[in-house]
């Protein structure tokens, strides 16, 4: 019987599988909600395409990192034909997995000097 | 209001644009897609105007392209449950599944039909119209550079860098000259064009019979005072189709080595035109359907005697014949014909010293014609070989069809330029010496040499040179790949 895969089997995620689980983490969303966070998430510098969000989506599910809600939303505040999804147990523990796997790199980088302390470096790329 | 109509529009499109996703793909997902792009579509609307829509319209259309080929991919692929992925094995090892029980879907197969239909007809249109334009003539086949990045760290053999930085390009087909007279010079110069050629000055009646072809060879330039020739230079009009024909054919009936394209003596033509100066056959001759081969006809006295009614073909009637036409070529009536006679020399200037055996030889053996009548090769069509001559010439009818036509007549380009090129020979060692590599007219064939002498010695013998002309014959088409001498590069 095939064992489960851990978090470490699934990585590096691709950065749009990264960002939705980041969307999907806390909070149900459905595609339009996804692609609105992701774009919040990113300054709009990651443009999901409904392709790439339903693609990644569709891998998800197989993978069971996430999976659709069953509870449907209110009539009166938003259409019910939306589909809403949440982030499993085993896609928390790998969007864990990747930042702490991100935040590892990050830190080589700091250590190198390429990187200067984080808020400042925001700020200069707002700029 | 004009972009809601165009949202409209434009959600309409992605409806039926969803239709080539994967079937399981767009029940499950596509109503979302569709939704999500309305929406998107409203956003970009309120946000940015009818440019914020026509940016995401065409995002959108670069994330559909991407994703139907990717899904249809994975649409065929196996599923889990009858993957071909390894699945460990009890001892350790893995063990591959067949796909024998799995087969695509039919739409899935469909969509892919659909798909590579509409990649190949896509590359032959692009293709069909980029190679029509001259600046592309050539295609691209193979390239290496070194990495500029250095991203990326290869082992690399002891080759130099320098002999990395190497581009193959072949030329298309469609470009490949066709007859002898290109193809000889292809293979020499590596051009289709001869690089530079002198042309003779013709006397005013003889220029007036040649004149189409011969307009630009006959224009203005320095007399040569030792030959009286004008010789065209760089800044002159390049010589005509005619003179070049000419000149080309008057190269291979030369005698002598050191003249690889020799030019005719002022104030005479070639012996066959000044034997038979008929205007009429000149104006026939110079038709430019004729090209090269009505050029050899001339110059081979041989043939153009045995083509009696000048149609390019040596019909049945004309090789029955021919032992008639042959006595009819021996001026010195000794009963043979000697090379002279047959038409070596043909438009060149005499011989100083007398024509070397072995170029009479040569002659005789280069051209087809010669060398089936001059059974014995010893460099003369003898009596006997004169009254055999029509059995000898039907030896030639490779298609046996009772006429010799111009492909069976036509000299084979690589050994005539094997021929031209060892005429650099001087003194007939059979090796191209490097003194012999030093004059003017070997350094029009330096590449050619310099390729062919693989073992660096510094002189190249006749085998080297004729696997260098073969080679350089596969390589544009001339011969077939399997031709290719085995002592190539």
């Amino acid at each position: 019987m095939p064992k489960a895969p851990t978090p470490q089997d699934l990585l590096p995620l691709t950065p749009p599988v990264f960002h939705i689980l980041l969307a999907l983490s806390g909070e149900e969303r459905h595609g339009y909600g996804i692609m609105q966070e992701v774009a919040r998430q990113t300054d709009d510098a990651l443009d999901l395409g409904p392709g790439t969000l339903y693609g990644c989506l569709k891998r998800m599910l197989a993978a069971g990192l996430v999976e659709e809600s069953e509870e449907r939303p209110d009539p009166a505040l938003d259409d019910e034909r939306r589909r809403y999804y949440r982030m499993t147990s085993l896609g928390e523990r790998v969007v864990r997995a990747e930042a702490q796997r991100l935040a590892s790199a990050v830190s080589v980088a700091r250590a190198k000097r390429l990187l200067g302390p984080g808020k400042a470096l925001v700020a200069e790329g707002k700029s | 209001m004009a972009n809601a109509s165009l949202v409209r529009w434009f959600c309409r499109i992605y409806r039926g644009l969803l239709y080539a996703y994967p079937r399981d793909f767009r029940r499950r997902y596509g109503r979302e897609m569709a939704q999500v792009f309305g929406d998107r579509c409203y956003d970009a609307t309120q946000t940015r105007g009818l440019v914020g829509l026509l940016c995401f319209a065409a995002r959108t259309t670069a994330d559909w392209l991407a994703t139907t080929v990717r899904e249809g991919v994975a649409s065929i692929s196996a599923d889990p449950q009858f993957s071909g992925g390894a699945q460990p094995a009890f001892d350790g090892l893995p063990t591959f599944y067949t796909s024998e029980t799995y087969s695509p879907r039919r739409g899935a197969l469909i969509n892919g039909g659909v798909l590579s239909v509409g990649i190949f007809v896509g590359l032959y249109l692009v293709m069909s119209h980029w190679t029509s334009h001259a600046i592309s003539s050539t295609a691209l086949i193979g390239s290496h550079h070194q990495s500029r990045s250095h991203l990326f760290e290869m082992e690399s053999p002891s080759a130099a860098p320098a002999e990395l930085n190497l581009e193959i390009r072949i030329k298309p087909e469609r470009g490949r000259p066709k007859d002898v007279w290109s193809q000889t010079l292809l293979l020499l110069t590596g051009s289709p064009v001869p690089l530079q050629l002198q042309v003779p000055r013709m006397e005013p009646k003889q220029a007036a019979a040649g004149r189409k072809g011969a307009q630009g060879a006959a224009a203005q330039g320095s007399n040569d005072p030792k030959t009286g020739m004008k010789s065209n230079t760089s800044s002159e009009k390049p010589p005509g189709l005619w003179a070049r024909l000419r000149l080309f054919a008057s190269a291979i009936a030369a005698p002598l080595s050191g003249h690889p394209i020799p030019p005719a003596p002022a104030g005479r033509l070639p012996v066959a035109a000044a034997s038979s100066p008929q205007p009429e056959q000149y104006e026939e001759w110079d038709d430019p359907k004729g090209g090269f081969p009505a050029m050899y006809f001339r110059v081979i006295l041989v043939l153009g005697a045995l083509d009696a009614d000048h149609d390019g073909i040596i019909s049945s009637s004309e090789i029955a014949n021919a032992s008639a036409v042959l006595r009819g070529l021996d001026r010195n009536h000794d009963g043979k014909l000697t090379p002279d006679e047959c038409g070596q020399g043909t438009g060149d200037a005499p011989v100083k010293g007398g024509v070397p055996e072995r170029a009479r030889l040569e002659f005789m053996r280069l051209h087809p014609v010669l060398a089936a009548l001059d059974a014995d090769h010893n460099g003369e069509i003898s009596a006997s070989e004169i009254q055999n001559a029509p059995a000898a010439l039907k030896a030639l009818d490779k298609n046996g069809d009772g006429t010799l036509t111009q492909d069976e007549v036509l000299p084979d380009p690589v050994a005539i330029a094997v021929g031209l090129v060892m005429r650099l020979d001087e003194n007939g060692d059979g090796k191209i010496s490097r003194d012999e590599r030093s004059g003017e007219l070997a350094r029009r064939y330096r590449d050619l040499l310099d390729a062919a002498d693989q073992n660096k010695t510094g002189f190249v013998t006749e085998q080297e040179v004729a696997n260098e002309i073969r080679r350089r014959a596969v390589l544009t088409g001339i011969l077939p790949q399997d031709q290719m001498p085995k002592t190539s590069h």
